[in-house]
Parts: C-alpha cells; sequence; structure tokens
C-alpha cells in the first residue's frame, strides 16, 4: 500500500502540466477548424450517414450528443464550435476541468455519430480529455491564476495522480500494439515498413518510399519500431532509463510524422510520452549549471 | 477518506484499460472482454486493442467510384480524390474525408447512406457537397450535363492490390522496387440506390 500510494501521491512532475494542457488545447483547436468547414456534411442528416444509420452503427451501449435531436445541421455546428471555444479556454487556463469536461462530451459526441472518420488517433483524444480533467492544470501559466494573483501557485505532489493514469495509457497502447505485430509475419521477416511504404494512400511526406526499396533498410526499420514498442512500457517507468525511452519514442514517432499523413495521432501521442518526463527541480539544474561552468 | 477513493479510481481504470488493450487474440477470456469494451463505451472510456500496421500493415490505396444516371439516361462518373496522388497538405486536411472513404467499404450501412447522399447531392454539386467537390480532382470522366433529379446511382470500391511473387514475400521472393512494383485493381459492389418513383 505504501509503494502505490507513494507511485499516486509522491512523484510526478507539476513542471509540465503547462505544456500539457497548451499542447492538447492546441490540438482540439486544430482539430475542429479542420471539420468547421464539413460539419454538415459528417454530422447531419444532411450529410453522408443518417442519424438512424449512426444509431444502428453505434448500437444500444454508445451516447451522443447528437442522438437526441435528429439530425439537425445547427447542432453540428454548435458542437464544433463549442469544441474550439473549449479548446481556447483550456489553452489560456480558464477553469481548465470545466473546458476538458466539455470537450470530453463533444469528442464522445462526435465519434459516436461518425465512426467512419475517427481512429486511434480520436481514441486518445477522448481518453486524455478525461484523464487530464484530474489534474490541477490552472495552476500555473494560466489566466486564471493570473487574476487571482498566483501565477504560478504551488502544486503538491498529491495533486499528481492524473499522471499516472495518461502514463498508463500510454504504456498499454504502447504494450498492446507489440503483442499485436509479433503475429505478423511482415514484423517477423522484416518486410513491414517495406509493405507501410507502399500504402500510398498515407505515404507520402519527406522520407520518400524508394528507401525502403532497400531490404536492410526496410529490416532496420521494421526491427527497430519492435524493439522501441517493447522497450518503451519498460523503459518509461525506469527512472534510469526514463529519458532514453522518452527519446527512442519521439524518434518513432517523428519518423513515423515525416513518412506519413496520419493527422495529428503523432503529435497527441508525443504529448502522452511527454507526461513521463521527470522533474527538474532547481537542484538538478543548479548541479548541471555547474557541471555546465566546470566544462 | 479521498485517498482511498483515489486509490479506487485509479486501480479500476488501469485495470480496466489494462484488459481492454490487451490484443483479443492474447486475451485468456474474450467474451469478458468484449463485455468490458462495451461497458467502457457506455461511460465513453474504451480503448480497444492498437491495430496500427498490426498483425501486418494492410495496403488500403483504392477509389470509392459512383456510376450515376440521370432522369434522362444521361450517365457520369464520380470518384472519389485519388489519394496516392494529393499532396500532403490536401491529405492533412481532408484526412477525415481518407479515414471515411477507406472504411465505406467494409460498412454496407455507411455505403448505402453514402449513395443515398449523392442521388440527392448530385443535381446541386458544389452547393450540397462542398467536401466532395464535383471538380478535376475527382473526375474520372469529363463532365456530362446531367438533367435532374437522378435515376440511379451504383456505387463502387476499386482496391488496388500488389502483385507479388508466390510464396512469403521478401522470403520466398524478392520484394520489387517502388519503381517496379505492379499494381492490379479488383472492383467490388457497394451499394445501388434507385431514387424513389
Amino acid at each position: 500500500m505504501k509503494a502505490f500510494d507513494r507511485f499516486l501521491f509522491e512523484s510526478g512532475n507539476a513542471q509540465i502540466l503547462p505544456v500539457l494542457r497548451i499542447g492538447f488545447a492546441i490540438l482540439i483547436l486544430v482539430q475542429s477548424i479542420v471539420l468547421l468547414p464539413d460539419v454538415a456534411y459528417w454530422f447531419s442528416d444532411q450529410g453522408v450517414l443518417s442519424t438512424q444509420s449512426a444509431r444502428r452503427l453505434a448500437g444500444s451501449q454508445k451516447w451522443s450528443m447528437f442522438f437526441l435531436v435528429e439530425g439537425e445541421a445547427w447542432l453540428a455546428y454548435f458542437g464544433v464550435i463549442s469544441l474550439f471555444v473549449h479548446g481556447f479556454l483550456l489553452g489560456l487556463g480558464v477553469y481548465s476541468r470545466v473546458q476538458l469536461a466539455a470537450i470530453f462530451l463533444w469528442l464522445v459526441s462526435f465519434q459516436h455519430r461518425m465512426p467512419l472518420i475517427h481512429d486511434g488517433e480520436d481514441t486518445v483524444f477522448r481518453l486524455f480529455a478525461f484523464f487530464l480533467m484530474f489534474l490541477p492544470l490552472d495552476a500555473s501559466y494560466s489566466l486564471t491564476g493570473f487574476l487571482r494573483g498566483k501565477s504560478n501557485e504551488q502544486v503538491a505532489a498529491g495533486q499528481l495522480w492524473g499522471l499516472r493514469l495518461i502514463q498508463i495509457e500510454m504504456t498499454a497502447i504502447y504494450a498492446s500494439t507489440f503483442l499485436s505485430k509479433l503475429a505478423g509475419e511482415t514484423w517477423q521477416n522484416g518486410t513491414a515498413l517495406w509493405f507501410v511504404s507502399r500504402m500510398n494512400d498515407n505515404y507520402g511526406r519527406l522520407i520518400p518510399s524508394e528507401w525502403f526499396d532497400s531490404h536492410w533498410i526496410s529490416q532496420i526499420g521494421s526491427y527497430g519500431t519492435l524493439v522501441i514498442e517493447a522497450f518503451l512500457p519498460i523503459g518509461l517507468w525506469i527512472p534510469r532509463l526514463r529519458w532514453i525511452a522518452i527519446m527512442l519514442g519521439l524518434a518513432l514517432h517523428l519518423g513515423i510524422e515525416l513518412s506519413m499523413n496520419l493527422f495529428l495521432f503523432e503529435w497527441v501521442m508525443i504529448l502522452g510520452l511527454l507526461s513521463f518526463v521527470p522533474s527538474l527541480t532547481p537542484r538538478t539544474v543548479a548541479t548541471r549549471r555547474q557541471t555546465v561552468g566546470r566544462d | 477518506m479521498k485517498r482511498a477513493a483515489i486509490r479506487w479510481f485509479v486501480a479500476i481504470v488501469g485495470v480496466c484499460i489494462a484488459m481492454d488493450t490487451i490484443p483479443r487474440e492474447r486475451f485468456p477470456a474474450p467474451g469478458f472482454q468484449d463485455w468490458l469494451h462495451r461497458q467502457l463505451d457506455r461511460l465513453g472510456l474504451s480503448q480497444g486493442s492498437w491495430p496500427l500496421f498490426a498483425p501486418n500493415p494492410v495496403l488500403n490505396n483504392g477509389l470509392v467510384v459512383a456510376e450515376v444516371t440521370d432522369r434522362k439516361g444521361n450517365s457520369a462518373t464520380w470518384s472519389s480524390i485519388d489519394w496516392a496522388q494529393a499532396d500532403p497538405w490536401v491529405k492533412f486536411i481532408r484526412f477525415r474525408h481518407m479515414n471515411y472513404l477507406q472504411r465505406l467499404p467494409r460498412n454496407s450501412i455507411a455505403a448505402g447512406d453514402f449513395a443515398d447522399y449523392l442521388l440527392r447531392a448530385i443535381p446541386e454539386r458544389q452547393k450540397a457537397t462542398p467536401s466532395v467537390r464535383w471538380s478535376a480532382e475527382n473526375e474520372m470522366l469529363p463532365p456530362v450535363e446531367l438533367d435532374a433529379p437522378m435515376r440511379e446511382v451504383r456505387l463502387y470500391h476499386y482496391r488496388d492490390s500488389m502483385v507479388l511473387g508466390e510464396g512469403v514475400a521478401g522470403v520466398d521472393a524478392p520484394l520489387p522496387p517502388q519503381s517496379q512494383t505492379v499494381w492490379s485493381t479488383q472492383i467490388g459492389f457497394l451499394a445501388r440506390r434507385p431514387r424513389d418513383p
């Protein structure tokens, strides 16, 4: 029990909170701006999927605000504009928990109303919105704090347990994808990235697909991905290995970002990785400055 | 008291996420995992397993094509954007469209609704189709003057598959370089919608 309490209430990095809040808010703003021109097309009966069909796809267990009002376009516009406004206020740090609750509500509603346009990254967005609600995000660099005259409020380690939820989520994702890939013959024989580079619809940014014509590049990339995804669920939790794991995770996601078009997936995953960044305490910073000074 | 509640909350959420995320084929009780996933869905907290490029990357290159016939019998063909030719900016701002059109062939309910949508929207074109534009970038044939209302829409999936040698690719047969990759197109029927009399 003591170990579990230490895990929840005596560790965690409050310095990363404004980064998570502002980063998540920016991604929500981008999402809502991209959605806005097509709102009626995706989420109303004027568009490509009727509310009746959406209900059939969702089944009885899924809920959505769009199931309350039959196919109206105004609700869809209201939803996306609300998402933008809540994202904007979250970025400013105005009652962040309230903004996140509203963002969660709208994300669930959009995803259940139109499942065909959403994918794994949207699941991560939805769960992050929920987990971030449990963190004191207005404590620093927030408008609320500034107006109260407490622009950098001290956060007790006991208030940071919400970070653990994000970290558990990230660990589960990496472990799941590693276990799934283990069963794939293209991952076993090192040709997986060759096939990924032939996904012409999604592939095609800065890293040309011709690079993977070389069998050894394809093998290094495929096995390297497997090794990193196997290492992350362990390395991220071991303090001595944490920075290595974060850097490898960043390299993995930036590599995908440079080669594929997966919208905001890599950026929300990078945000999740940042939840593992250890605290740079004043002592650590001072020690580093001294070291640099000596050099 | 508060700490005890947090302990329970984190433990329950953590265990649920872990169980929901384990790949189905590796979970000892798949029936229970399905039940748990449904319960988490009710709360908006489901995660599910993470099959990005797993167990193997799935090549989903292709087009959605609609054959449209107007009331006078004139035919025209509409096709979705050829994503392979689109630049990264188009792929970014229309990423939702790419997702949608890649999944449409596997979802008969949505395919039927899309055919309905085209039947309604085509006479009005730009006005009614702000995002699936009837323009050079997604029109397969030269435009034909269509006379509204449309009589029928037939929807097809043109799926591009790679032609590889026999055996396990990359093991028994070498994988071809990009310039020599041979593709074949399979046409699958998705939906037909006649206009109601």
